[in-house]
This record gives C-alpha cells, structure tokens and sequence, in this order.
C-alpha cells in the first residue's frame, strides 16, 4: 500500500488549496480580522509547504511519480482487508434493521468461515463473541443496541 | 494533608467493584499485551468505550493497570518467538530471544517481569514527587502559557518521530485539521460540517482512537499471512532463580534506566517505545561489555525492560499537570476527559485530589500485582500465542464497532471509526506515524482557542505572546524548537564543507 513522496505531496497541495478555495467562503471578524478561516488557512499553507518537500525529496531520490507498491500484501490479504472493511460498512447500513444480534452474527460467521475457520468452530465462536459483546454493552453498560428483526 | 489524601483514595481503590475492574483489567492487558500486532494504544482505545460508562477512580485504575500489564507483556512474544508484542519491546528483543535459545526463557521473562515492575514503581515515584511540584508552577499560567505549551508538546511530537520529519509533521497536521470540524470559537460558524449535523460537534475523539488503533490493526493483520504460532514452546521453570543476582549486578542500570525511562515519557510524544530505545543505548554506551549486547546479554533487556515501565508513569506528568499528553495513551485518556467536561491541569491538584492520589495508588498498586499476574502470564505465554488470529480479528473488528456506537449510539461514528482506521493504515503504510496526528488531534481546539481568545483580547496584538516572563521563555523555547530542524542541517552541511 506504499505510494511515492511525490504522490504523496501532490495530493497534499491539492488538498490544501481546495481547502485555501473553500474557507474563502467563511466569515470574517469584524474590520476585517481572520475569524474561523484563520487556523484551516494556516495549516494549509503548512500542508503546501509539507508537500513541496516531499515533491523536492521525491523527484531528488529519482523515484517514479506513479508508483505502487503493495509492499507483502498478498492478493488474498487485500480481499481480507476489503471484506473487514466491507462488514463495517454492512453494519452500518444494516444493523437498524436486521437487529446487533443478527448482524453481528452473520458478520463474524461469514468473516470467520472466510479466514478458513471450520464451520462449527465459526457458529460457536460467532455466538459466543455476539453474546459476550451483547451482554457487555446492552446489558452491563446499558446502551441500546439496535433490536431489528430479532425484536419481532 | 498528603497522607489525608492517600488515605481516601485506598479507601476509594480498596472496593470490591473496583479490584475485580483492576484484576479484569490486568488480565485483559496482558492478553493484548502479549499477542504480537496488537498494542497498548490499541488495547487503550478499544478499553475507552467501557471506562467512559464509569466513575473516574475505576476508570482510570483501569487504565493504568491495562498498560502497565501490556507492555511487560509485549515482552513475552519477544522471548518466544522473536517478534515484540508491543513496540516498546522491540529494543530487547534480540536479546531475550537469544538467552531463550540458550534455554533461558524463563529466566529472562523473569527478568523481564521484576525489572518492569521496579521501573513502573519509580515512574510512579517519579511522578508522584514531580507533578505537584510542577502543578503550583502551572497555577500561575494563563491562556498565554497554555498556548506555547501547546506548541511546544506538538513540536515535541513531530521532533521525536524516527525517521522522516516531515512526515512526522504532515501527521501533527492531519491530527491538527481533523480538530477544525465543527463550530468555531470565534462567531460559532460551521466548519467543514457539509450540513451534516453530526459534524457541529467536531470529529468524535473515541471512534476515531477506535479507528485509528483498532481497525488500522485488523486491516494489518488480516493483510498478512496466517501468523499462528503453533509447536512452540520453551521452559520457563524456576523463573526466579538467578533474579537477585542479576538486580544485584546491575542495580545502577535498574536505577538509571527508571529515570531515564520515566523522562522521556515525560517528553510529549515519546512514550515507553522511545524510552527502551534510549535506554538500551545509554546502557550499551556505559557498559563494561558493550561488544555482548545483542547476541544474549541481560544488561541491555534489564535497561529496556526497565524503562518501558517507567516511561508510562513519565507520560502521566505533563498529562495531569498541563493537559499535554505524554504519548499515545494518555492522549486518549485527555481526549476522553474533555468529552466528560473534565479538564487536566493544576486545577486538578485542588479541585479533586482524591481522584489524583488514586491515580497514584492504583500505578503503586498495578506494578506491586505486575509480580504475580506477570508470572501467570509467562507461565500461560505460550497458550495465548496460540490463539488463532482467524478467530481474534473479526471478534475485536466487531468490538470496534459497537465500541464506537456505543459513544453515542449512532451508526454516524461507526462510519468515522471506519474512515480514520484506513487513513492511520495507509499512513502507517507509507511511514507516516499515527502519534503526533492523535496529539494533534487532543491539543488543536487548545490551541485555536486559546490563540483566538487572547487575539480578540487583545485586539490582535501579537507582543502579548511575550510580555509575561514565563510566557515569553516557553515562546522561546517553542521558537528553537521550530528552528532545530534547520539548525542541524546548516550544521550538517556547514560541517560536510
């Protein structure tokens, strides 16, 4: 997941000056003082001058703009990254209305049997795991987790 | 008065709830502590969401506990298998790793857990003795002296990154940014809120920790290959045999390395990892066998064990003092702290010492009980590097979830927590360290705050920075410290000529 210096600082610059564009939009104090745009511009201008350093030391080492280095993830590490986030993503679109104990369960069944967990080692573990956080949360610490379907 | 003040709080700490809070969360600390690839901050961050629900004492006993277990725990996997099970490992390990293949592991672990604990009780001393001197100092400060103090804990962050200084100050800014969400002091305006309500608040301080060490951990786990460590084990009887020994023979590094420990966990920004690094290289520098360390020599895994330790204690000093965190760690406790209205600083010291002395009656406490669970701990070492991965990961990634909607109970932070989990991964991936944006991250309100309000005050008079004597010494300092960098390259190359 290593991208060049240069990369780097190029997407820096252009970060801080859409941010140099945007705070153009946000008052001002009185007789004309900086107010809520001061700090954001001035990191900006810190970010541009971080980038420009980067840009300098990359193009100075010779190395290429566009590179791309996975540095030791393999294929399949990348589909376990994508799949651990893709279920954070599922449970926040999904757990209103499946319900915590439906959702966590079919996320740490499904992210378990992926990562080649035999599937009744994968049922006990996903139960045990979404009872211990259940009764931790919803009933040790009170917060109300999302009932769903299971509520029914 | 003191004593008055010890007595409440081992009345307030000796309570049945709050030893089965510290004894759970020992046990839990050495767990995280011990499995390689997860840290202490991680462990830290993910213990939050529950201590936020708690009363201060317990919560902070807690805390303390939980570290003080975890990073002499991250000694265990370095003995066993050679891979440091938290950063602040990493400089014994190929020390303790050789005296295990010369059939010494438990010897060395033994080592390794006594020195922790001797170095986590003068940390704690350290701490004990120094804060309040400096807190009467602190009573004096204005928003003047907080804001350089400020500057000066960020550039500390980015000046004590190993390797790339920019890259250490594209993280402080990142950190520095994120806090520019949300409704500014100034006029009340809507920042970088996009008309999401969620964001007037600002960026919410636990599911980003959660994201930032919890998730950015899985992802890196799971990306590499399968990491069980099956078939492996090694003889740790007669642990303590040989112990007084070896503290007898080097009890000056013991000494020396505690304080060295606890100052650099004073410095914000470096915290227990830093701490065994210098302390190593201070002992290899004053050793009579200097040629021995690295291939099994015990001076250097006491000197680094040593300071780990007490560098955890160190970090607490500017904490509760000034409200700048030492490291990672106690970034997070602050940032929590501030969620609960609570502020750290002198006003501590008067308004609820109570809280204070059981802060230090639980670090007394955590490195006593460090002896017995660490003893269990290395006796079950080897059970617990064989948990599997493939069933641990998607257990703490769920626990990072509903940590992070437990805060305030909307799938809003889940996504934050989701979103600053693949910047710190692909920071960490492209070796920017994620620490000086989590200080940045605390002290960026401070600072804005505190640089708006003394400039509407003083109808944008800038010499105001300079006109107390305090406030115009720490302006001082902060303005070296910016000119350092540039310092010591015109020496480099005034020098190379």
């Amino acid at each position: 997941m290593r991208v060049s210096n240069t990369a780097i600082g190029l997407g820096l610059i252009i970060f801080a000056i859409a941010v140099l564009v945007y705070t153009q939009t946000f008052p001002a104090l009185e007789k004309g003082y900086p107010g809520p745009s001061l700090f954001p511009n001035v990191l900006a201008v810190l970010f541009i001058i971080a980038g420009i350093t980067l840009v300098v030391q990359g193009v100075r080492s010779g190395e290429r703009i566009l590179k791309f280095d996975s540095s030791g993830i393999t294929g399949s590490g990348l589909i376990n990254i994508v799949l651990a986030l893709g279920a954070i993503i599922f449970y926040i679109y999904l757990s209103e209305f499946l319900g915590f104990q439906i959702t966590s369960f079919v996320l740490l069944f499904g992210l378990m049997k992926w990562l080649r967990v035999s599937t009744p080692w994968s049922l006990v573990m996903a139960c045990g795991v979404t009872l211990a956080i259940y009764v931790l949360f919803a009933k040790i610490l009170l917060v109300p987790l999302p009932w769903g379907l299971w509520g029914w | 008065m003191m004593l008055e003040h010890f007595y409440t709080a081992i009345s307030l700490i000796a309570q049945p709830y709050v030893f089965f809070v510290i004894a759970t969360a020992a046990v839990y600390g050495l767990f995280v502590g011990a499995i390689p690839g997860l840290t202490a901050t991680m462990a830290t961050a993910l213990l939050v969401p529950i201590t936020f629900f708690m009363d201060p004492v317990p919560a902070l006993a807690a805390i303390v506990t939980m570290t003080a277990m975890a990073i002499f725990a991250g000694d265990i996997p370095a003995a066993l298998v050679r891979i440091p099970g938290t950063p602040s490992s990493a400089a014994l390990v190929a020390d303790s790793y050789a005296l295990t293949q010369q059939g010494k592991a438990g010897f060395v672990l033994g080592v390794n857990v006594t020195v922790a604990a001797i170095g986590g009780l003068i940390g704690a001393i350290i701490l004990i003795l120094l804060a309040p001197m400096l807190a009467e100092v602190a009573m004096k400060f204005t928003c003047f002296e907080y804001f350089w103090l400020a500057c000066i804990g960020l550039s500390c962050a980015v000046l004590v990154t190993r390797g790339s200084l920019i890259k250490g100050l594209v993280s402080l800014l990142i950190g520095l940014f994120m806090t520019t969400v949300g409704v500014d002091i100034t006029l009340g305006f809507p920042r970088f809120t996009f008309g999401i309500t969620n964001f007037l608040n600002g960026f919410n301080f636990i599911p980003a920790m959660i994201g930032m060490f919890g998730v950015s951990e899985v992802m890196r786990n799971v990306s590499s290959g399968d990491l069980s460590f099956n078939g492996i084990s090694a003889n740790t009887q007669k642990m303590f045999a040989g112990i007084g020994k070896v503290l007898r023979r080097y009890k000056l590094n013991v000494g020396r390395a505690g304080v060295v420990g606890t100052f650099v966990g004073i410095v914000p920004g470096a915290g227990a990892d830093i701490a065994a690094w210098i302390a190593y290289a201070v002992s290899k520098r004053f050793s009579k066998e200097p040629e021995k360390f690295g291939i099994g020599h015990i001076e250097g895994v006491v000197d680094a064990g040593t300071a780990h330790n007490a560098g955890l204690g160190g970090a607490w000093v500017p904490a509760l003092v000034f409200g700048i965190p030492g490291d990672s760690i106690t970034a997070i406790v602050i940032g929590v702290l501030f969620m609960k209205g609570l502020r750290p600083g002198p006003m501590i010291f008067q308004q609820t010492p109570e809280i204070l002395y059981a802060l230090y009656v639980a670090f007394i406490l955590a490195n006593i009980l460090l002896i017995p669970f660490g003893f269990l701990a290395i006796k079950a070492g080897t059970q617990m590097l064989r948990v599997p991965r493939n069933i641990l990961m998607p257990a703490i990634l769920m626990f990072c979830i509903v940590g992070s909607f437990a805060i305030n109970n909307t799938t809003f932070d889940v996504g934050i927590m989701l979103c600053t989990g693949i910047l710190a991964f692909f920071m960490e991936a492209n070796d920017i360290p994620v620490a000086p944006a989590v200080l940045g991250l605390v002290l960026g309100r401070l600072l804005e705050d505190s640089f708006m309000v003394s400039m509407i005050k003083s109808n944008w008079d800038l010499t105001v920075f300079f006109q107390r004597p305090v406030s115009a010494i720490l302006g001082a300092v902060s303005i070296i410290l910016w000119s350092s960098p540039f310092i010591a390259a015109l020496r480099a190359r005034w020098k190379r000529k």
